[in-house]
This record gives C-alpha cells, structure tokens and sequence, in this order.
C-alpha cells in the first residue's frame, strides 16, 4: 500500500509538471494582447507596457517559465488580468462551490447508478425502462438538461429556485466554504434545506449521464457475475436472493463501476463549466467561463491544473477503493 | 435494522425531501413579492473590480454610476453636459483652463463633506493609480482649489474633448478622501476593489464575486432619495436564464443582451415591456488593408457595397439600429458633415479576384454579430468571394496591431467612444496609433485634422477638422461604420423611469427607477 501510494504520488507530481508545462506553453502560444484587453481599450501604450512589465510578461519566456513554476511549487498560480488578484485566491473562493456541486453530484450519481444497474439485473418490471435510460440518458447533453430542469422545476412548477447557492443574506460562508456543511456546523436548518433546494437542479443536471454510465457497466458487470459458479452454489444452497446479491455478487462486481465512476467525475468536471454558467453557481466553472472570455491565461492555468490535480487524486482513491471491495486487487 | 425501522426511515427521508421542495415553492412565491422596496437586475460577468479609477468596463457601469459620482454628467438621452456635482463651470478663452464650482451642501456617503480638495485629492489618485482610464487626465498641468467649493483644472495644452471625458461614464470620480488617508499605503486599491467610497445614491453593503453584489440606499445622499431601497445584482451568465427569470417576475429589467429573435415575444407579452434608446455604439467593419487581396481602396469600397449595407442592417437588427448617417457616432457631428454612402454598387469585378477573407467577430449574448458575419459570406459569395466568418475572444484581436500580416481580414465590431465627443471616435479609431485602430490605418492628413480639432476653441472650426477627418478616413474605406446600434431594454411593464444616456452603454440609472 506505501509503495503504491508513494509510486502514485511520484506519479502524480510527474503528470503536474507536464501540465504546468503544456499549459504555459499555451499561455505564451495564444495569439493576442490580454494585457490590452485587461487593462482597457483607451488606456495609453505606457500603461499597457507599465502593466506587462508589472506582470513579468515582458520577461523572456524561459525567466517567465521559470517564474510560473516557482509560484505554481509554493501555490500560486499569478495575478488574474481580470480580477487583479492572485489566482490561488481566487481558487479558493470559487473551490468551495464547486466541489459541493461536485460531490452531490457524484453522491447522485453513484447512488443512482447502483440503483438502476442492480434494477436492471434483478427486476424483470424494470429491465426495458432500464434499456431507454441507458440509451437516452447517456445521449443527452448536461446543458440541455439543465435547461429542461429550470423550465419544469422553476418556471412552470416554481417548485426549485433557478440560480445560486442560497437565497439567505446571512448564511454562513466559513469555515469550510461548503454550504451544506458550514449551515450544520452553525446549527442552520433553514439555509441547509435552502442550499440543498439551490443544489437539486444543477446537481441532478450533471449527475444523470454519470449515473447511467455507472448503471450501464454495473448491469454488465453484475450479470456476468451472476453467471459464475460460486453464484450458482450460493443460490443452490438456499441463501436468499438479496444475501447473494448485496453480500457476495454487487461486491463482485464493483471493480468496474467504481473505475467509471473516477472516470466520470473527470467528465463530471468538464460539463461543470457550463451548468455552473446555466445556474450562474459561483464555482471554478463560472469563474473559468468568465476567464476565458477575458483570455485570463493565467486564471485558465490555475483551475486547470487545479481540476488536473483534483483528478489524480480522485483516482488514486478510485483504485484504494476497488482494492478494498476486491480483495483480487492487489496494490 | 428490522424492516420495519428501514421502511419507516426510507418514508421520513421522502417526505423530508418532498417537503423541502414543495415550501420552496412557497417560499419562491415569497420572494417574488418578497420586497416592492427591493430591484433585481442580473449581469452576465463578474464587475473585474468596484474602483473607480482602474474600472474600465461595461458590463457593472450600472453599480459604479450609482455610487459614484463625477463634476459632470450627460442628460438623459442626449450627448448635453450638465453638472453632476459641479453647479456650474467655465472654461477660459485660451481653452487651457476649467473652473468648476460645487454645488452645496455636497457629502460623501459617511456624511464626510465633499469639497473642491475631495476633488483634487480623487483626481490625482487617478493618475497614480495609471490604468485604463488614467488617460483621461492625462493633458492635466496643475489643480487649484482657491475655496471649498471652487475647483480649476489647469490644461498643458487645449483638449476640446475635456468636458466629455468628466462627462464620461468612466470619468474621474469623487472618491471619500477619509477612505483614501486611511488606506494610503495601496492607494486605497485593495479597500475599493469591492467596497464604494462616493457620494451616489447606493452604497456597495455586499460585494461577492461569482454570485453578485447588493446595494443599499446611501441615507446621507444629498440629492434625491432613490425609491428601491435595495438593489440585488446576481451574476448570470445565461441569457435563457435571465429571460426566464424576467419572465417570471425575478428580475426587473435585463438591460443588455437581450436576443432580437426573442423580441417578438416582449411585445406579445403584456406583463413586459421593451424600450429601445440610441446610444453611441457603432458597429463597423475594420478591413485590414495590409493584405494583398484588400490593399485597394477600390476593393475594399466594392466589397462594402456588396454587401449591400442598408438591407444588412436590417436584416441582422431589424428596427433596433439603423444605417449611418456620418463617419462618427449617431450624435457626435452634425449629420451633414463627413456623410457616408452605402448605395449599392457594381462588384463584377470581385468575381475573378478569387479573393478569400476571413471575417472574425467577438462573441456578443446577442449572438447579433455573429448573424452579421454570416450574413457577409452569404452576400460576399453571391460576388465571388470566399469568406469564412470566426469567432475570437477580445485578446486575439488586440494582439492584430502587432502582427497586422497575419492577422484577420476583417474585423466586425461595435465599439463604443468614452465620451459624446468626435476627437473620442476619430482618435481611437483613425488615429496612427489609436488603440482600436485594429490594423494599424495610417492617413498623416487624418491625424493631422483630428490635431488641428482638438485645440480649435471655436467649436465651428474644431467641427470643419472633425469633418474632414471623417471624410478622408471614410474615403479610404478602412474602417466603415455600418449601423447605429440601440440599447435594448427590456423591463417588467411596471417598471417606471427607466432613463439612459446615450454615451453609458447597457445602463440604466437605478436611481430613477421606481414600481
């Protein structure tokens, strides 16, 4: 376990460095002048130049590489042309949002998927709805989703709110960033039920094609279990349908699902940026979203390398967790 | 856990979770009706910062002109100076020097008086601080402030254009001198990136960025009480969002955006209603001269007349931009001077130029210039030309001055001038080293005019150069103005007082606003 957490942590900080490189390597490629844009349309050259000196872009590329990669080992990621603040700081006011999104999401998600993959193996009544989900819900977009939710949830039903991340003034904001966690902590039901009413939507809009995709390859997974001899003498033996399923075979038959799970929390991250702007959830998506369309290189930078280290990790979790439900895996 | 336990905490996890949705419901209805005291307005980005002297955007001009304030201001819906916070002010014979006089009993939100010293101490932050808008006073030699309420602003060289710069939205501002000793060390930039210090109606009570920002009413404030008490500005970046928001009554007006194709709907919709202003922002088309296939002025004038302008225009924003009339802005210059000529023309000899072009737009909500660059290649391809429309993000395009070789071959814009002035087109547009004269244009007799305009005290004279600047830049069919583009508004139908001037873009004065 120590070497393959110490092989994966040289692993990772390998992967970090090609993506600090690539990612200023794009910096410098872009064409244009974010400087100008930043700054202004009327502001004088002697501004413009003031500015990139200030920033260190008039620097030659390998002081400016050398440069990021230092802030980038002790944290930093550079001043945001758009907001004029470090990077990091900013990462850390929009993280929060993201990862409750990200985590009740993939919550959802996982939940979801265990739900419709076991249904579709053991319930004859929910094999062919099984069928269409797997074939409709991996079709279908998480933008165009978010936009069917927002119009039956919000506007027709005025059951859910439509944007945000509560509707309370006074909710609290520390200490963890995480809203559903911090109105606990503050002993506040009302803005925990509010935070959860703002969560429903964006969350479910994001969580649906990953809980089909768990649910695709735990159907297959779980069936192909269930063909195996050891299952068949378990059954033989008399043990209770539910005993051989939530006891011997989902345990099975987890290795893969988990494996698309860590997967799909990459993609999960992706389709992040758009329903973060649909639901305007002040998250890394928004923020990226408004970064990129101020060529904020160096705001783009961050959160990527950010989501790329949110990534290792998720899956070297991913692989401890298939080891401890499959005693087959050795690490 | 016996069954029974499971089913019965199963049951209480459902109905918990029912519940909640469903007294959301009600308490979404509640908010709807929440507050008759309190507007709702969206923007689709983050405001980069709340600082009067480094803000240089559009999008949160809203928030910044309702708390801060400057000498001057436009009147509602015209390009006519009138005092903000100067009563009044004269301008010396030579041109060179601007005296302003306070009105009374003028203070900041704190209650701290606003003075002729206030002035100059905000006047001079803004050019230590040196960012976009520091040009602005860039001409300034010397302040004097002889009493409390006397303020002179003592020119190096004449600038016609002065007064429209402290007309301007982002003009210098009144910033609370309290504030600036107190933060003295960062120039007071790290207090005023997300907190107000003017002397406007609003003050900023909570500044979050990524979800929005609240503004209160400023109690001290020494003109007219606003009626909404409160303003809440959610960042919204959606535009079906926002619609549906306004559409359901959770947002009061969307003043930017606002798809055309969805107009139609507005006036169908009785609980809505749509206001349309002029306002200074002029689409253009920049050709970037320096390639081979549009080094001819000919070219370029054959090109521009198959597009057929008039018909374009209206095809892409119907009733809410119309053809102009002049080189400059809708207001700017008299429309009899420096006109412009759209007729369509003779374009055969295009066909066999087997020119190729790309025609690169910045992305708008609208999604209006996009239509435009594909309604170019369909009509450029009825001539034989081959253009291929692309969208670019604003950096690439200010990266074309510095390799004008490679960059696009045309460029659709809708630029906006800071101030209702000539010099303030003409001089970022045509000038040689004019900061959106994307392609490097050069005419010495152009920037020799826009010179000459710009220390003419005789307003007729200076309008004679402005005149001929325009004349010869449109002659050269470098950069051709092709629609005068309205404001869109779109607000709730008992929305009162929706008031805008034409040189502050997609704003409206929250102020004047009441149900």
């Amino acid at each position: 376990m120590a070497r393959f957490l110490l092989v994966r942590a040289f692993g990772a900080v390998g992967v970090l460095l090609a993506l600090v490189t690539v990612v200023f390597l794009l910096q410098t490629a872009v064409p244009g002048d974010p400087v100008r844009a930043s700054v202004g349309v009327n502001a004088s050259d002697e501004v413009v130049e003031a500015e990139r000196e200030r920033l260190g872009l008039d620097e030659p590329l390998p002081v400016q590489y050398a440069t990021y990669l230092g802030q980038v080992v002790r944290g930093g990621f550079g001043e945001s042309l758009r907001t004029g603040r470090d990077v990091r700081d900013d990462i850390g006011a929009f993280l929060p949002a993201t990862l409750e999104l990200a985590g009740f999401s993939m919550l959802l998600a996982v939940v979801g998927g265990l739900l419709i993959g076991v249904l579709a193996v053991v319930s004859s009544r929910f094999a062919t709805p099984a069928r269409l989900l797997f074939v409709g819900g991996a079709s279908v977009p998480s933008f165009l989703l978010a936009l069917i939710f927002i119009y039956i949830f919000y506007f027709k039903l005025s059951w859910l709110p439509l944007s945000g991340r509560t509707s309370v003034a006074d909710a609290p904001e520390a200490p963890t960033g995480l809203l559903l966690l911090d109105s606990l902590l503050h002993a506040r039901p009302d803005v925990f039920l509010d935070a959860l009413r703002h969560l429903i939507l964006p969350g479910l809009a994001l969580a649906l094609v990953p809980a089909v995709a768990i649910g695709r390859v735990l159907r297959s997974s779980l069936i192909e279990v269930y063909r195996s001899d050891y299952i068949r003498t378990l059954h033989a033996k008399g043990l209770p349908p539910r005993s051989v399923l939530f006891r011997h075979a989902l345990r099975n038959a987890l290795s893969a699902p988990l494996t698309m799970a860590g997967l799909q929390l990459g993609l999960l991250l992706g389709g992040v940026v758009i329903v973060e702007a649909i639901f305007a959830w002040p998250g890394i998506g928004l923020y990226l979203n408004q970064s990129i369309a101020f060529s904020d290189l160096r705001a783009i930078a961050g959160v990527t390398l950010v989501v790329g280290a949110g990534y290792v990790i998720v899956n070297t979790l991913v692989d401890l967790a298939q080891a401890a439900a499959d005693p087959r895996i050795r690490l | 856990m016996p069954n029974k336990i499971r089913t019965y905490v199963a049951l209480s996890l459902t109905a918990a979770l029912l519940a909640t949705a469903c007294s959301g419901g009600e308490e979404q209805e509640n908010q709807s009706v929440e507050s008759d005291d309190t507007l709702n307005i969206a923007f689709f980005a983050d405001m980069a910062t709340a600082d009067p002297d480094i803000f240089y955007d559009i999008e949160g001009l809203a928030v910044m002109q309702s708390v801060y304030e400057g000498l001057l201001r436009y009147a509602p819906g015209g390009t006519e100076i009138e005092g903000e916070l100067a009563e009044s002010w004269e301008v010396s014979e030579d041109g060179l020097t601007f005296t302003f006089t306070l009105k009374d009993d003028l203070t900041y939100a704190d209650g701290t008086p606003l003075d002729s010293e206030a002035i100059q101490a905000s006047f001079e932050r803004r050019t230590a601080v040196e960012q976009g808008p520091s040009y602005m006073l860039a001409g300034v030699d010397s302040y004097e402030t002889p009493d409390p309420q006397t303020f002179v602003v003592n020119l190096k060289d004449p600038d016609v254009a002065f007064l429209h710069y402290l007309a301007s939205a982002w003009s210098p501002k009144a910033i609370n001198p309290t504030v600036l000793e107190e933060n003295s060390a960062d120039l007071a930039q790290k207090y005023l990136d997300t907190q107000s210090a003017g002397s406007g109606p609003y003050v900023i009570d909570e500044f979050t960025r990524g979800t929005g920002y609240t503004l209160t009413r400023n109690d001290n404030y020494w003109g007219e009480e606003p009626h909404f008490s409160t303003v809440e500005v959610a960042i919204t970046p959606d535009v079906s969002s926002q619609i549906l928001a306004l559409e359901r009554g959770d947002l009061e007006l969307i003043p930017h955006g606002f798809p055309l194709a969805n107009l139609p709907n507005v006036e169908s919709n009785d609980d809505l209603a749509l206001e349309q202003f002029p306002s200074l922002g002029t689409t253009s088309l920049y050709l970037n001269h320096n390639k081979e296939s549009l080094a001819d002025a000919g070219t370029r004038e054959a090109l521009i007349r198959a597009l057929d302008i008039t018909s374009l225009v209206e095809e892409v924003y119907g009733e809410t931009a119309e053809v102009p009339s002049n080189a400059y802005p809708a207001g700017l210059l008299d429309p009899s001077l420096a006109p412009v000529d759209y007729a369509p023309g003779d374009s055969s000899d295009l066909s066999g130029q087997g020119i190729t072009l790309d025609i690169v737009y910045t992305p708008d909500s609208s999604g209006v210039q996009r239509r435009l660059a594909d309604l170019m290649r369909q009509r450029l391809a009825a001539v034989g030309v081959d253009a291929t429309p692309r969208q670019a993000q604003l950096a690439e395009v200010f990266g074309y001055r510095d390799d004008v070789a490679n960059a696009a071959d045309i460029y659709v814009s809708t630029p906006a001038p800071d101030g209702a002035h000539p010099d303030t087109w003409g001089r970022i547009v045509w000038y040689t080293v004019g900061p959106l004269n994307f392609f490097n244009y050069s005419n010495p007799e152009v920037d020799a005019a826009l010179d000459r305009g710009l220390v003419e005290v005789d307003p007729e004279a200076a309008a004679e150069d402005y005149a001929e600047a325009g004349e010869l830049a449109t002659a050269d069919w470098s950069v051709v103005p092709i629609a005068y583009v309205s404001d869109v508004v779109v607000a709730q139908a008992d929305l009162n007082g929706v008031e805008h001037v034409p040189a502050y873009p997609w704003t409206v004065d929250l102020a004047a606003l009441s149900r």
